[in-house]
């Protein structure tokens, strides 16, 4: 057996296990009696979900929202950062406060966002958006204020201009830490646009979530937080992957 | 005494931080096609020097001339190597030493041709895709020369850049500095704290004294030129090493003195 396939095995037949008490605490009806449905009843659930075609509207709203806010906390996140890594003044001033509202659950910012932007994308994008900034602008910055001084004298050196500097130095020597940051965000912003969509929404993955909750359609619900599970998982599969590619300059 | 005008000229460089002087009025002059190593007891501002010729730090007072002319900053006829591994990780080879000539906008097709020319020069052939992280510490060493020399500076600074190498690389590496010297008739000022270093490769050999740094003295090595590192073997090399040694000595001790403080 191989280095690949043995992992592999044992995460399989842990999934299994799990599966498997699950059907056992149902069918023994000792536990949770007629809130959790048994496995197979999710399955058909789900496919049902799937084969009318009725999720996906919802899951290209989420992801729209995720990945809006997530593209406005990146370019945000990084730039500040990058700026508050490099400047010693400007991190001594701001880091404190990042790192504060940081540590600060970001639904309370809700209320606000829902009367400015109103209870459609636009308040959930917002939401995303707060949530992927904080991991993204901490890594940056941590990043940018570690990198090694010679790189900058090497390009001051031969008269790199301050935008070269930032371009070819800054931003390929963070790289790696940055993209860690963009990973935790991305799953960051997953969670504020779900979150937003389970308080006030019409659409979104949260939306039939609650939706399913509030007519006890429990088959259902666990179908749909099944899919979204499988959606945060694919999106950050796919950015573990590029980040395999990006480990080609990994020193 | 030449009579062309020196390549490099620093006239009466001071550095002084809080509450200690570094470097103490240092003048000096470097011809065309000299190699020239400044040596001294370690905290001796040697690197500070060097860094101050280059732009990189601020000196306190003194001037610096490219064939007389004023610089201050950094300045494109100056180029400088490092001891730390400086070379960018995240480049290959090709593209580390076609940096700086990327930053002065050259157009691509001549980057490659000039990058090119110098693998051959400092001998990378074959290794033109390869990252960092492939290379061997020498290896890094020739590409950090490299990305130096391909911007054709009329001086190379070089700090202790065979300083985190063992002996016999350390030995081979001088050789081909040598060589490449040789060849592109490269003006280059070195800074070192081995005796032997300097003396296998330097055409003068100058001699700084403990902190505050100042010329203590100036060596010339008359021993003939192309040279390879068998020179080692000389007697006259011996003899040199020796004269270096009897000047630095007390330096060191003194150097010792200060840094167990």
């Amino acid at each position: 057996m191989n280095r690949v396939t043995k992992p592999f095995l044992i995460q399989a037949g842990t999934v299994l296990l799990c599966m498997m008490i699950w059907e056992a605490i149902v069918e023994s009806r000792l536990l949770f009696e007629g809130i959790v449905p048994s496995i197979f009843e999710i399955m058909k659930a789900a496919w049902l979900q799937i084969s009318t075609g009725f999720i996906f509207p919802h899951l290209l709203v989420t992801m729209y929202e995720a990945f809006v806010g997530f593209a406005l906390a990146a370019c945000l996140g990084i730039a500040i950062g990058i700026a508050l890594g490099v400047e010693p003044f400007l991190r001594r001033v701001f880091e404190p406060l990042i790192l504060y509202f940081a540590a600060t659950p970001k639904i309370i910012l809700y209320p606000i966002f829902l009367m400015m932007l109103g209870a459609k994308f636009e308040s959930k994008m917002a939401m995303a958006g707060v949530s992927a900034f904080f991991p993204i602008v901490i890594n940056a910055t941590v990043a940018a204020a570690g990198i090694d001084r010679i790189f900058i004298k090497v390009a001051k050196s031969v008269g790199a201009s301050s935008f070269q500097t930032f371009t070819r130095v800054y931003l390929p020597s963070t790289l790696l830490p940055v993209f860690t940051g963009m990973r935790l965000g991305m799953g960051a912003a997953f969670v504020g646009a779900i979150l937003g969509e389970l308080k006030v929404s019409n659409a979104g993955l949260g939306f039939i979530i609650i939706q399913a909750f509030n007519h006890f359609r429990i088959p259902e619900m666990y179908a749909s937080i099944l899919l979204t599970f499988f959606l945060a998982a694919s999106v950050n599969f796919a950015m573990t992957l590029m980040s395999a590619r990006l480990r080609r300059f990994a020193y | 005494m030449k009579d062309s005008a020196p390549i490099l000229e620093i006239r009466n460089i001071s550095k002084e931080y809080p509450g200690v002087t570094a470097i103490d009025n240092v003048s000096l002059k470097v011809h065309q096609h000299e190699f020239v190593s400044i040596i001294g007891p370690s905290g001796c501002g040697k690197s500070t020097l060097l860094e101050i010729i280059a732009g990189l730090l601020a000196k306190t007072s003194g001037e610096v001339f490219i064939k007389g002319h004023a610089v201050k900053n950094t300045h494109a006829s100056i180029g400088i190597v490092f001891q730390q591994e400086s070379i960018f990780p995240w480049r290959s080879t090709l593209e580390n030493i076609e940096f700086g000539l990327e930053m002065h906008g050259v157009s691509k097709q001549e980057r490659r041709n000039k990058s090119r020319r110098m693998i051959e020069i400092v001998g990378l052939q074959g290794f033109e895709d390869r990252y960092p992280g492939e290379l061997s510490g020498g290896m890094k060493q020739r590409v950090a020369i490299a990305r130096a020399l391909v911007m054709e500076p009329e001086i190379l600074l070089m700090d202790e850049p065979f300083g985190a190498l063992d002996e016999q690389t350390r030995i081979i590496l001088g050789e081909e500095l040598l060589r490449i010297q040789q060849e592109i008739g490269q003006t280059i000022l070195f800074v070192t704290h081995n005796i032997h270093e300097a003396v296998q490769l330097s055409d003068r050999v100058v001699v700084i004294t403990a902190r505050p740094g100042k010329i203590k003295a100036t060596i010339s090595v008359d021993i003939e030129r192309p040279r390879t590192s068998e020179v080692i073997a000389l007697e006259k090399f011996g003899k040199l090493v020796g004269k270096i040694w009897m000047l630095l000595r007390e330096e060191s001790l003194k150097g010792f003195k200060q840094t167990a403080l």
